[in-house]
C-alpha cells in the first residue's frame, strides 16, 4: 500500500530532529504482514530518503540525528536556504498548473529571505564570508535565472509537487518515504519525475549518476502509486548553481531497467546497519557542517574532546 | 476509429453522521462499427455497466460483511467521516446515481468530447477518464484512508489547483465535479478525474491544453 500527499517542506532543525509535524497524516497500511518496522529504533514506522543518505554518509551523524534524536548545535544556511528555495519553485510550478501568473523574482525572493530570518530555537549557521543580505542577493539572483530559464517550464502537466510518497519498496526493508518535487505527465502519457538541487558548482555527469539512486527510488514508488495513470519513463535532476551568474541546468535519466535490485540491496545494507545498532563515525569532509560534531568523539575539526 | 464508453456508478450511504461511498470508472474500446448500429450498441454498453456493477457490488459486499468497517489497505476499504457512532451499512440505504443507460458518453478516442450522449435532464453527468482507454476497472474509496484501487485519489496539489481554478472562475468545485463525473464531492476524485478537470477548466479559460494520452 501506498499514500501519497502533499506537504510544506520545513527545516528540520527548527522542527526539532524527528518532529514528524511536516509529514502530517500519511495512512500506512498496517496490514502489511513482512514489512520490518523501524519504530522501535527511530521512532517511525518508516525510513525516508534523507534516513538513507544521512546513514550512508555518516552513521554515527544519523545516531545523533534519528536514533538518540539529539538537539543539534545549528542548522546550516544551506539547509534553510535550500528549503526556501524549494518552497519557491514549488509556488511556480503550482501557478503554472492552475494557469495563474507565475509569481515574481522578487517576491519569491522576498519569501527566502523571511525564512531565513524565521525565529527559532537553533542558531543558523552562516558559510564563511556569507551574510543574510548576502543570501537575500543570492536567492534573487537564482531565482531570476530560474524563471527566465526553459526548463522552469514542463513539458506536461502537473500531477504531484512537493508531495510525500510513503510505500514498500521491497519486503524485508521497511515502508519508504520520500518527498517528491514535482511529477509531471507528457503529452504521451509518460510520467517524468523532477529533483531542484540547489549546487555550489555545475554538476558533472559523474555526480549526476552519484545521485541518480534517490530519483530511481521515487520511481519505483510512484509508479506503484500512480498505477493506472502512467508509468515514470524520466527522471531529472534540475540544477542551480549558487553563484554570482547562476546557471539553471536540467539533467535527465532514464529509469534503469536492473535498477531495482540495486535499490533494494542498498535499502537492505542500510536497514541490516541500522537495526543492528552497527553506527560507526566516518569522519571526513561532512564533519563541518555536521550539527552534532560538537559532540562527536570522531569530528575532525572541532569534535568533542 | 474504436469507440471508447465511459461508465460510472457510485453508491453512498450515511447513518448516525456517517457517511460512506463508493464509486466505479470504467472505460472500454468497442468497435466503431457499432455506431451504426444502435441496438447492438446499447447491448455492450449494458454489458459493460454489468461489469462495473457487479465490481460495485463486490466492493460493497465487502464493506458490509464486517459492519461497514474494513481495515485499511484491504480491498474495500473506505474512510468514514464521523466520530465512529454506529455502523452505516450500504446495502441497506444504497442508492445508485447513474442507472444504466444514464450518462453513457461515447467518443472516438483522441476526443475530448462528442459522440452520443445519453442523458437525464435531472441529472447530466458528463464523464471523462482522459481521452484515451483504460480495460481495468477503477475501483475507488473516498479519500482519507489507505485506498484499494488502481487508480489513487487526487493529490493535494491537484486538489489545491482545482479550488484555485474555481475561485477564480466562480464555479463550485462540487458542482464542477458532479456534472462531470457524477461524483458527490471532490474528495472522491481520482488523480486521472482531478488532470482532466483541470486540464477542461483552464481550457474553458481559454488557456491551451495538450491533449494527453493515458496509459
Amino acid at each position: 500500500m501506498i499514500s501519497i500527499h502533499s506537504t510544506t517542506r520545513n527545516n528540520h532543525a527548527h522542527r526539532g530532529p524527528m518532529d514528524g509535524a511536516s509529514v502530517g497524516k500519511v495512512p500506512v497500511n498496517p496490514s502489511q504482514p513482512s514489512c520490518p518496522s523501524p519504530a522501535g529504533i527511530t521512532g517511525k514506522s518508516y525510513i525516508s530518503w534523507s534516513q538513507v543518505s544521512s546513514y550512508q554518509l555518516c552513521p554515527k551523524a544519523f545516531e545523533f540525528k534519528y536514533v538518540l534524536r539529539a538537539d543539534p548545535a545549528f542548522v546550516p544556511s544551506s539547509l534553510v536556504f535550500g528549503t526556501a528555495f524549494h518552497d519557491a519553485v514549488a509556488r511556480v510550478s503550482q501557478a503554472d498548473l492552475e494557469g495563474a501568473p507565475r509569481p515574481s523574482a522578487e517576491e519569491l525572493a522576498s519569501e527566502v529571505s523571511q525564512q531565513l530570518r524565521a525565529s527559532t530555537s537553533v542558531p543558523l549557521k552562516l558559510a564563511k564570508g556569507e551574510s543574510l543580505e548576502s543570501l537575500d542577493a543570492l536567492a534573487s539572483r537564482m531565482l531570476s535565472a530560474y524563471l527566465a530559464s526553459t526548463a522552469s517550464h514542463v513539458e506536461g502537466t502537473s500531477i504531484c509537487i512537493e508531495d510525500v510518497v510513503r510505500g514498500v519498496v521491497d519486503a524485508s526493508v521497511p515502508l519508504v518515504e520520500a518527498r517528491v518535487d514535482h511529477v509531471y505527465q507528457r503529452q504521451d502519457g509518460s510520467l517524468v519525475v523532477r529533483d531542484v538541487k540547489t549546487t555550489r558548482t555545475k554538476w558533472s555527469d559523474d555526480k549526476v549518476a552519484e545521485s541518480s539512486p534517490q530519483l530511481q527510488l521515487y520511481a519505483t514508488l510512484l509508479d506503484r502509486e500512480l498505477e493506472g495513470l502512467g508509468k515514470v519513463e524520466s527522471l531529472e535532476f534540475l540544477t542551480v548553481t549558487k553563484a554570482v551568474k547562476p546557471v539553471v541546468r536540467l539533467h535527465q535519466l532514464s529509469v534503469a531497467k536492473e535498477g531495482s535490485q540495486n535499490l533494494v540491496d542498498n535499502l537492505q545494507q542500510v536497514w541490516h546497519g541500522i537495526e543492528s545498532g552497527v553506527f560507526p563515525a566516518r569522519p571526513g569532509w561532512p564533519c563541518k557542517s555536521c550539527a552534532f560534531n560538537d559532540r562527536c568523539p570522531a569530528a575532525i575539526g572541532g569534535g568533542a574532546a | 476509429m474504436p469507440l471508447v464508453v465511459n461508465v460510472g456508478l457510485n453508491r453512498k450511504a450515511s447513518r448516525d453522521y456517517q457517511s460512506a461511498g463508493v464509486s466505479i470508472n470504467l472505460s472500454a474500446e468497442l468497435d466503431s462499427g457499432l455506431i451504426n448500429d444502435p441496438a447492438r450498441l446499447q447491448a455492450e454498453v449494458a454489458k459493460v455497466y454489468a461489469q462495473a456493477q457487479a465490481a460495485l457490488d463486490s466492493q460493497v459486499q465487502a464493506m458490509t460483511v464486517t459492519g461497514t468497517i474494513v481495515r485499511p489497505g484491504e480491498p474495500g476499504h473506505m474512510s468514514h467521516n464521523g466520530t465512529g457512532h454506529g455502523g452505516g451499512d450500504l446495502s441497506d440505504t444504497q442508492t445508485r446515481s447513474e442507472p444504466p443507460q444514464e450518462g453513457v458518453t461515447v467518443t472516438g478516442a483522441g476526443a475530448s468530447t462528442g459522440g452520443i450522449q445519453n442523458s437525464n435532464s435531472n441529472n447530466r453527468h458528463r464523464h471523462h477518464s482522459g481521452t484515451g482507454v483504460s480495460d481495468q476497472p477503477a475501483v475507488r474509496q473516498t479519500r482519507g484512508g489507505s485506498y484499494g484501487g488502481p487508480v489513487r485519489p487526487a493529490t493535494e496539489s491537484q486538489l489545491k489547483a482545482l479550488k484555485s481554478i474555481c475561485r477564480r472562475m466562480n464555479l463550485q468545485l462540487d458542482r464542477e465535479v458532479h456534472e462531470e463525473f457524477g461524483l458527490e464531492s471532490v474528495d472522491q476524485l481520482d488523480v486521472r478525474q482531478a488532470s482532466a478537470l483541470i486540464d477542461l477548466l483552464k481550457e474553458r479559460q481559454g488557456q491551451v491544453v495538450q491533449p494527453r494520452r493515458w496509459s
